[in-house]
Order: C-alpha cells, then sequence, then structure tokens
C-alpha cells in the first residue's frame, strides 16, 4: 500500500489510512477540506497508462489468448445463449448495474 | 475467465518480483523509494504495487466461505444466485483449464491459495474495483457492453467546472465525465476546454437510461474486441468508499497535444476534512451485497427481484377456456408484459409473466445537484408496480368481453407469493443469530450486511402485502368484488 502511494499520490489531497479496528480496514481520507469543484486525489489525475485495461491485458497475456483462441471463454464467446450468459455476468461487473 | 486467469497471473508474477526485490534488498541498501518519488514509476511498478496492495480475500459471497455462505444467506434468493454464479464460474475454468492443457502453463495460484481460489479472487477485485472502460476510451463499448459510446458530435460544456484544475490541460483538452449523485442514472457528457467553443455549443446531455434505450433500437455488435466490454481497474483510486447518492463526478480528461489521456474525480459537493467516499451508482442491497460484499441500512434503491405469476395453458380442446387464454396471450403481447412459456409445466404447459420487481417509486428528475436534493428522490407510493397489476389483471380476465380485472381471487395469488418469498428472509436479529462477542470485524460486516440486505427485503415485502391488503379490504367495502386496476 505504501508503495503505491508513494508511485501515484504526488500532490494529492487525500491519504489512505488503514484501521483494523473498524469493520472497514482502509480508508481514504481528505487531508484538507475541499470545496465542490475540486479535484479528489492527484492534482493532475492519475495517467490512464497506469489503469490495468483488460483489452491490453488480455492481448499480452498469452495464457488467456490461449484460452480465448479454442473458445474456452464463455463470457468472450458471441453466441446467443452465450451472450444472455454474458449479460448476467457482465451486469455485476461495473460500477452501474 | 481469460481475463481472471491473466489477472491472477500478474498477481502472482508481482509477488513474485517483489520476492525477488527483498532477497535483494537484503544485500543492498535500499533507494527504490528515493527512485520512484524523483521519476516517473514505470507501468509495470505501478500495477505491481496495485495488485500487492489488493486485500487477499475477495470481498463478494463467491469467496465467502461455504458454510459462512450457506449460514448466512439461507434461504434467500441471493444464495441461489450466487450458488449460479459459481457454477458458472467453475464451469468456464474447467474449460479453460482444459484448453490450457498441453501448453507451459504458468503459475497463477497467489496469495498462497489454490488456482481456482485465485481465480475467484481476481475476478471478485474485478467485479468489486472496476470502473467503465468508455473513461480511457470513448470509443469504446459503453456501459456494460451494450453500446458502442458515440460521443456528441459538437462537444460542450457538461457543468461549471473549476477553470483552476483545468490550467494544466490545452485548450484542446477534451474531457467526458461520468456525474453521479441522487438516486438517478448518472449523466455523461463531453466538453472541450476551449470556452469560446463551449459557449456556442448547447450542452450535450445523454443519460443512461437514454443511452440504453438506444441501444436497444440499434443492432448490437456481436464481435468485439476481447476485453472491451469489461471494466477497468483504476489504482489508488478505487479504494474510495461508496456512499449511496454521493454527489461526485469521474472525468476522463484527452490531451491531443501529448495524446496522453488522465483520469480524475471531481467533488461535487463541499467535503470536510475526513473520510471521503465516491458513488459506484444507483444499486440495491441486492447488488451490493452480491458484487461488493457490503449492504447499506434503509437503502432505499432495495428492490424485491423475481416475482413470477404463472397461467395454466388450457387444453386446446376447450374453446371457452382457450378463447380465453388467447385474449389473455394478447393482452400479454399489449401490454409488452415480460413472459415465457413452459411447455414442461403442467398438464399442456404454463405462460409466466415476470420476472417483476417491488420497489419503491423514484422521481425521474434528472437534477445531479447538492445530496440533499435526495430526499426529493423519493416519492410517496406503492412499492408494487403497475405492470404487475396488469399482469394480475390478465390473469383476472375472466370474460373476454369485460376486459382484465383484478378480483380478490389474483391479489390473494400474490400474497401468497409474497408470503413465501417473506418466509425466507427469516426473522429478525432478535432471535440470537448473531455472532458471538469473538467474531471478527470482518464476520460481523458481513452477517450486518446481510441483515441490511434481509431487513431491506422484509420492509417491501411487507409493504406490498399491506398494499394488497388495504386493497382488498376497500374491495370488501364496496358494492363490486372487483377492481378495474389497468391503466394505460
Amino acid at each position: 500500500m505504501d508503495s503505491l502511494i508513494n508511485l501515484l499520490n504526488h500532490n494529492s489531497n487525500f491519504t489512505i489510512v488503514t484501521n483494523k479496528t473498524t469493520t472497514k480496514q482502509r480508508q481514504v481520507i481528505a487531508t484538507k477540506s475541499l470545496s465542490a469543484g475540486d479535484i479528489i486525489g492527484p492534482s493532475n489525475g492519475l495517467p490512464a497508462k497506469y489503469v490495468l485495461d483488460p483489452v491490453e491485458i488480455l492481448k499480452c497475456s498469452d495464457v488467456a489468448q490461449k484460452v480465448l483462441s479454442i473458445g474456452g471463454d464463455r463470457s468472450m464467446s458471441s453466441s446467443d445463449k452465450d451472450d444472455e450468459y454474458k449479460r448476467g455476468l457482465m451486469k455485476r461487473r461495473w460500477h452501474f448495474g | 475467465m481469460a481475463f481472471w486467469i491473466a489477472l491472477a497471473v500478474m498477481g502472482r508474477e508481482a509477488e513474485e518480483r517483489q520476492q525477488t526485490s527483498e532477497s535483494k534488498k537484503r544485500k543492498h541498501v535500499d533507494t527504490s523509494a528515493e527512485q520512484s518519488t524523483s521519476t516517473k514509476p514505470t507501468q509495470q511498478q505501478v500495477h505491481d504495487a496495485y495488485l500487492l496492495s489488493l486485500p487477499k480475500e475477495g470481498p463478494d459471497p463467491c469467496c465467502w466461505s461455504k458454510e459462512e455462505r450457506d449460514t448466512l444467506l439461507n434461504g434467500t434468493p441471493l444464495l441461489t444466485q450466487i450458488n449460479t454464479t459459481l457454477k458458472q464460474i467453475e464451469d468456464d475454468y474447467r474449460r479453460a483449464t482444459t484448453a490450457l492443457k498441453g501448453i507451459n502453463l504458468p503459475p497463477f495460484a497467489i496469495n498462497g491459495q489454490g488456482t481456482f481460489p485465485s481465480v475467484l479472487w481476481a475476478r471478485s477485485m474485478h467485479i468489486s474495483r472496476s470502473f467503465p472502460r468508455s473513461l480511457i476510451d470513448e470509443e469504446g463499448v459503453w456501459w456494460q457492453g451494450r453500446k458502442k459510446y458515440q460521443p456528441p458530435p459538437e462537444s460542450g460544456p457538461v457543468d461549471k467546472a473549476k477553470a483552476t484544475n483545468n490550467a494544466a490541460l490545452d485548450d484542446d483538452s477534451t474531457v467526458l465525465s461520468v456525474r453521479l449523485g441522487g438516486y438517478r442514472a448518472p449523466v455523461i457528457t463531453t466538453h472541450q476546454l476551449d470556452q469560446s467553443k463551449e459557449d456556442s455549443k448547447p450542452p450535450p446531455q445523454q443519460t443512461l437510461a437514454e443511452d440504453t434505450k438506444q441501444q436497444s433500437q440499434s443492432q448490437q455488435s456481436k464481435h468485439h474486441t476481447p476485453g472491451s466490454s469489461l471494466g477497468i481497474l483504476i489504482p489508488l483510486m478505487d479504494m474510495i468508499d461508496h456512499k449511496n447518492a454521493h454527489p461526485v463526478q469521474w472525468e476522463s480528461v484527452y490531451n491531443p497535444s501529448t495524446q496522453t489521456r488522465s483520469i480524475r474525480f471531481r467533488s461535487c459537493v463541499e467535503v470536510k476534512e475526513g473520510e471521503l467516499y465516491n458513488n459506484y451508482g444507483p444499486k440495491g442491497n441486492l447488488e451490493l451485497l452480491a458484487t461488493y460484499g457490503f449492504a447499506i441500512s434503509n437503502n432505499v434503491l432495495d428492490s424485491v427481484e423475481g416475482i413470477v405469476l404463472g397461467i395454466s395453458i388450457p387444453n386446446s380442446e376447450d374453446e371457452q377456456e382457450s378463447s380465453r387464454y388467447q385474449a389473455q396471450v394478447e393482452l400479454v403481447k399489449e401490454y409488452d408484459t415480460p413472459h415465457r412459456i413452459d411447455k414442461d409445466r403442467g398438464e399442456f404447459g404454463v405462460l409466466f409473466l415476470g420476472p417483476f420487481s417491488l420497489h419503491r417509486k423514484l422521481s425521474s428528475s434528472t437534477n445531479h445537484g447538492n445530496e440533499e436534493d435526495k430526499s426529493e428522490d423519493v416519492s410517496e407510493g406503492g412499492v408494487i408496480p403497475d405492470e404487475l397489476y396488469r399482469a394480475l389483471s390478465i390473469i383476472g380476465l375472466e370474460n373476454v368481453e369485460e376486459g382484465p380485472m383484478v378480483s380478490i381471487d389474483e391479489m390473494e395469488i400474490l400474497k401468497e407469493v409474497l408470503t413465501k418469498k417473506l418466509e425466507g428472509f427469516g426473522t429478525a436479529w432478535a432471535d440470537g443469530k448473531r455472532s458471538s462477542e469473538t467474531s471478527t470485524s470482518r464476520q460481523l460486516m458481513r452477517e450486518e450486511s446481510v441483515e441490511a440486505y434481509k431487513v431491506g427485503q422484509r420492509r417491501l415485502l411487507q409493504l406490498a402485502l399491506a398494499e394488497l391488503d388495504s386493497l382488498m379490504a376497500d374491495n370488501d367495502d364496496g358494492d363490486d368484488e372487483e377492481v378495474e386496476t389497468v391503466t394505460t
């Protein structure tokens, strides 16, 4: 955790605290008051290159490519039946259901 | 499955690199921390640090022990849903590992677990922490993989974002914003920072609801890049907890001069020093618990899902009954009622109407303003939706000439369905189900979350039953035995 903060959280208005006495072990804390319209976190945002993008990860993963190439992943195939399965799965994958 | 395996492999490789690094540290003075702050970290450094910072245990119920799932969720539809999901994941995992036989498989058992638990962990990290991929690829597949995102041809401002925060960006930079708040669908817009361009163009706003509607009207592309329908993981920002209805804006800023993109969150209200919150979207406790492993007390977005009613298909030789059934089928089409026919059920098959859900009626207002506005989002009224009353009226159709009607009989049928559902959620904690004082904080959080989910389900079902009782009492008081409830 400290390592990640050191790498990414420069000029940021939040910090992350560990509190094992509560049910939530980690909390993101604002280090100063924020006004409406203020950026949360690193002032210049987070460069997109640090995002973990499934498209790029799948492209670079030999294992994943092998699974995909022989249809070993139902959620990536495109038959009608599988699309139905995929929609159910997708519903829970993102922050918006 | 392919992505989850790939993620687990990445996690394993990060662990290995960390072990190697620690081994080197014993021999040499470590200067990595100093270096990392003085130069830009590499992608791999960030990804490794991120993967190593993730919790060792997935939060969603698929990662709970079987005993814990069975005990806490016993009798609830969520347990059935989780078991079905686990079965699907296991099937996928078997297919994938069968496919991988014969190749030099890199190890993907991480956190000291076996490969299948590692895949479950990777899945859990992904579903509970991901954001829409369109934040890094505006041309990519949009929400839930259901729509190919089309940026508005003429971009305009989404809001009065503070210019001071954009000082480091070029005028030509474009900002894709996702505004969350209240209990409504997020508002998604794009705009350019150049103020002169902003002023000359109307602010195009497209809600998720509109987005989805458009998608349903267009042909969905069946062939897309693998992974393009999956959410992305944003290190650091994904650690901010959820707060229902909290106003916040996610922004993706593209700078054409440097051809770089950055992701940032913007506060939409004043926030005092202390815990920060994100908004994972308008979700009821069923979805929160299934995806993130927590639930919220008194969640107004709760819904009771999966209410299905059946009509027995009559013998085709019975003309009167067949005529009535045909009229019912016509009404199903006319009302656009969700339905399916199961020919293996009953003597001649069953026409199932539904699934329907019980939920509080929320305002359709699109105001995403201050947090205080949320009280206006919840409107008074019953929890039984009009579609369900329509379905009851279809079932209640006795005479083709008279049309659909709801009588005491249909309300009794629905009462029976709802009462049975209510029984599945047991009783309140007062009967001593709470864990002992020796329970860990994690166990307590899970218990409290499951209880919040059950309380919410019970409350909605009780409200629906009270609504039915009230209607039935009104019906008893009247001269007529039947009440026409269908509205068009």
